[in-house]
């Protein structure tokens, strides 16, 4: 029955992977470019959910992108430095970044975490926004694109290769992290931290690595955004942005790896096809946040806890009638 | 050398004092019991043997370590466990994923080696698979394993705390009232399975309150009340103590049946 299920998961992530693959060739640059963005917001979505594992949403996630961001646009604009080179520091900032805020922020749980976290990206913000060295309101550009043996990147297909291929990556990073031994040890702190402790678990520390891996792949998302706009600045990095962040993984699944993800395509879904009816955009926001409060009302494990529920009512129905005929 | 030495333990909760200068040694091999009424501070006790509380004043040494001021994982390090009286478990865990988190302190919990799949990392999670069923079977969970904590009936529940507890391969276990809910028939389960612990080399001392087996199982008991050591010896003493009788069912008074 395992070995079905493992069988069955390989190949829907071939087939996914080749979908993904075949899009740019069957598609317009602007779907191209969509779906490059929604790579990136996948690689944002699946470490946000990283982090929500240790038991935390943070409401910085979005504030290390754009340190990310602004790390590569800095890098490549002021020192010359090549692409390859600022992508791992771009997520090496965010991870810093990250550690020296962990000190005070760790020390709070749950709606102080939320709220302490939200005052740490506002200041990032505050600092993107006040200080010319960044930039101000208008931000960094012309961010230029990567380089790499004569492949123009400035071009919206192969950008959404790289984009792809990195995007990728990631996942595999995170999903092995999360079910590794280092994983396990972040949910323990989150379902029982006094438990976990008399094994030896160090909660503090665990808490950290779950904060700043997670942190480290935002800033990795942010490089990519900044190379992909050619341009970067405080307006990207809004509070809304990481209030949809939230909606995509609730809605999806929080206990789930694939959850984030799937609430994601969902909701990218309805957003394209809300841009199409130009009256309706404007209340997408709203839109969203009727989405979590229905996913919360009647699936609270998100979407793709959908079959099961679906399954558990079938089998209560057919129980239900046999007690009945009987 | 005693196992574990509680020198002048006190603990002041501002301005409740809820210990008292508490001294008690235990030996290696010992099945100690401490008892008390209700709120006489043994969970306290527990919380700053182990670290979850520090102590207002006194000493704490286990195996010739001074783990007084230590936090709890620091403890288990050093070979104290503990079972927790609620929240015994890991919510949302399997009960053989539970159990693979007690062998934190001895496995190699690389952060680079899972993401690369090293082969020594790889290993490792067969043999402590391996090794967590064996627990499980000593504890007779084996049956549950991949069975989710949360459906599994009370008593195995606090069972499988005490599992956990054991894969972190501790010389001192404290059990926090293991029996707690529990039938004749699961209590007596349960002694026998703590007699079996102390067999394979853990020492325990316990807080419990259902009587028959804190007599049958400890060898020695201490008794508590107010924070304070009001007795301590075998059971035979201990059951036939004026001032124990007293804490718990209150000074004999003479009634006047006429």
């Amino acid at each position: 029955m395992l070995k079905q299920k493992f069988s069955r998961s390989i190949i829907s992530l071939i087939i996914l992977v080749a979908i993904s693959i075949a899009f740019p060739m069957v598609t317009s640059p602007y779907y191209t470019s969509l779906a490059t963005m929604f790579f990136i917001n996948a690689i944002l979505v699946v470490s946000f959910r990283f982090i929500a594992t240790m038991g935390e949403f943070s409401f910085a996630h979005v504030a290390f992108m754009g340190i990310g961001s602004y790390a590569t646009a800095l890098l490549t604009t002021r020192l010359g430095w090549p692409f390859w080179l600022t992508l791992p520091m771009g997520g090496i900032a965010a991870a810093t970044i990250s550690l020296v805020i962990s000190y005070p922020l760790l020390r709070m749980k749950g709606f102080y975490f939320f709220v302490a976290s939200f005052a740490a990206g506002q200041s990032m913000y505050l600092i993107w926004t006040k200080f010319k060295f960044f930039g101000a309101f208008l931000g960094i550009s012309p961010v230029p694109p990567p380089k790499l043996a004569g492949i123009n990147f400035s071009e919206f297909t192969p950008y959404y290769y790289l984009v792809f291929v990195i995007a990728i990556l990631c996942m595999i990073i995170l999903y092995r992290l999360e079910h590794s031994r280092v994983g396990a040890a972040i949910k323990a702190v989150a379902a029982n931290d006094l438990l976990a402790q008399s094994v030896g678990i160090n909660v503090r520390l665990y808490k950290t690595i779950a904060f700043i891996t997670g942190s480290f792949f935002a800033g990795v998302a942010g490089v990519l955004l900044a190379h992909r706009m050619g341009y970067v600045g405080p307006d990207q990095f809004t509070f809304t942005y990481n209030l949809y962040v939230i909606v995509w993984t609730i809605t999806g699944g929080l206990y789930s790896f694939n959850g984030p993800i799937t609430g994601l395509v969902v909701l990218t879904i309805v957003d394209i096809i809300l841009r199409n009816y130009k009256n309706v955009q404007p209340y997408t926001p709203l839109i969203y946040g009727a989405v979590l409060i229905i996913t919360l009302l009647f699936l609270p494990r998100g979407l793709i806890s959908l079959p099961q529920r679906v399954s558990a009512i079938i089998k209560r129905k057919k129980v239900r009638a046999k007690l009945v005929n009987n | 050398m005693s196992l574990l030495e509680v020198t002048n333990l006190t603990k002041n909760f501002g301005g409740l004092l809820a210990v008292q200068k508490l001294d008690f040694k235990i030996d290696e091999g010992e099945i100690v019991g401490l008892i008390g009424p209700n709120g006489a501070g043994k969970t306290t006790i527990f919380n700053l043997i182990c670290g979850i509380h520090r102590p207002t004043n006194g000493k704490v040494v286990f195996n010739g370590n001074d783990i007084t001021n230590l936090s709890a994982d620091k403890v288990a390090a050093y070979g104290l466990c503990r079972t927790f009286q609620q929240l015994s478990v890991f919510g949302d865990f399997s009960v053989l994923d539970s159990e693979l988190i007690g062998f934190h302190l001895h496995a190699k919990n690389s952060y680079f080696g899972s993401i690369f799949g090293l082969p020594s990392i790889l290993k490792q999670n067969v043999v402590l698979k391996q090794e967590a069923m064996e627990i499980l079977k000593f504890m007779e969970l084996d049956k549950y394993s991949n069975e989710l904590v949360k459906n599994l009936p009370y008593g195995s529940q606090k069972a499988l705390g005490i599992a956990i507890a054991m894969a972190a391969k501790p010389r001192l276990l404290l059990l926090d009232e293991p029996v707690a809910g529990m039938n004749s028939a699961e209590k007596l389960a349960m002694m026998e399975h703590i007699r079996r612990i102390r067999a394979r080399g853990c020492s325990i001392l316990l807080v419990e309150h259902a009587m028959k087996v804190v007599m049958g199982l400890c060898e020695r008991i201490i008794v508590v009340n107010f924070g304070e050591k009001i007795a301590e010896g075998i059971p035979d003493e201990i059951q036939r103590n004026e001032s124990v009788i007293e804490a718990y069912l209150g000074v004999k008074q003479d009634v006047d049946v006429s």
